[in-house]
């Protein structure tokens, strides 16, 4: 019996954008307790769609919780909820997307992968993992309409509800 | 070929984002080693300039030390202003194959512009018992 199972989903997130900049989240819910994961996302496309009236630049910064704590030169990303991700510069992406126009930021060829992972003690478990996406008008003037960020993943449940701060589990059968 | 051989038994992936400014004409960063117990398969590199001016970044393969050496360069890119560049993904994945014994594999970049780059780096680590 493998100790994992997979399931494909997606998200639609959507921004109803009325001022310079906002901001939204694509977080990776766990089903845990505090401080374990129950699984994995593997992100198969990230695709993000400009449907305001304004030409946008769009930022897109990644919480995974899956940075080694060795082999690399400088850790930038960790704390201790989604909200660590509004400081600093960590960004994965940019992008000046025209209105109406929309970019395909990844793909299968790129998969990221991040940990369903709660922080906080029970009984408010806030996810600490996933994607932000901060957007800020390029033009000026009344911003109005929508930012959609759409997302697609393959998630791997870890039946065994590992406590490693890895991806224990991902990929790996009991024998 | 022994029999005891056994790998791939527990795939491990990461995904983090390094920040990093100017390195230098010929200094290198690495972003991932492998030891030659457990090997690096690197299935994307992304780089982003944040900076306001281009910056040119050259991946390579490095063997030790902090020194660029061009023939070991895999992949270079003039990257623009607050744009991302895919130096390496599935379709042309990297494999960081230690030499056993002893000798590490380091996945390293170079920038000699003066901007600040963020790096997300994907990978699986192999580990086996044999060290390959």
């Amino acid at each position: 019996m493998p100790d994992h199972v997979f399931a494909p989903g997606g998200q639609h997130l959507t921004l109803n954008v009325t001022s310079s900049s906002k901001d939204l989240y694509f977080m990776t819910p766990n089903w845990s307790v505090a401080n374990e994961t129950t699984g994995v996302f593997e992100v198969q496309s990230i695709r993000v769609m400009n449907n305001s009236n304004k030409r946008v630049e769009v930022y897109l910064q990644f919480m995974t919780g899956l940075q080694p704590s060795t082999n690399i030169e400088t850790a930038t990303q960790g704390g201790n909820s989604m909200g660590d991700m509004s400081s600093g510069q960590n960004y994965s992406f940019m992008y000046q997307i025209e209105a109406g126009h929309m970019v395909d930021v990844s793909d299968k060829s790129t998969p990221f992968y991040f940990k369903a992972y709660d922080y906080n003690e029970a009984p408010a478990y806030f996810p600490n993992t996933g994607i932000k996406l901060l957007q800020f008008n390029q033009e000026g003037g009344t911003h109005s309409g929508y930012i959609t960020m759409i997302v697609y993943y393959k998630y791997y449940l870890n039946r065994q509800n590992s406590t490693s701060t890895e991806s224990q589990g991902l990929f790996r059968y009991n024998s | 070929m022994s029999t005891n051989i056994y790998w791939a038994h527990e795939v491990k992936s990461y995904t983090y984002v390094v920040k990093n400014n100017f390195v230098g004409s010929s200094n290198v960063v690495t972003l991932l080693t492998a030891t030659p117990n457990s090997n690096r398969f690197v299935s994307s590199v992304i780089c982003l300039n944040v900076s306001n001016i281009d910056a040119e970044v050259s991946l390579a393969i490095g063997t030790g030390g902090n020194t660029l050496a061009l023939s070991n360069i895999i992949n270079r890119a003039m990257i623009p202003p607050k744009t991302t560049a895919i130096l390496s993904d599935l379709q042309s994945p990297i494999y960081l194959q230690a030499q056993n014994p002893g000798a590490n594999r380091d996945l390293v970049f170079n920038s000699p512009d003066n901007a600040q780059l963020n790096f997300t780096v994907t990978y699986h680590e192999i580990t086996d018992n044999s060290g390959f």
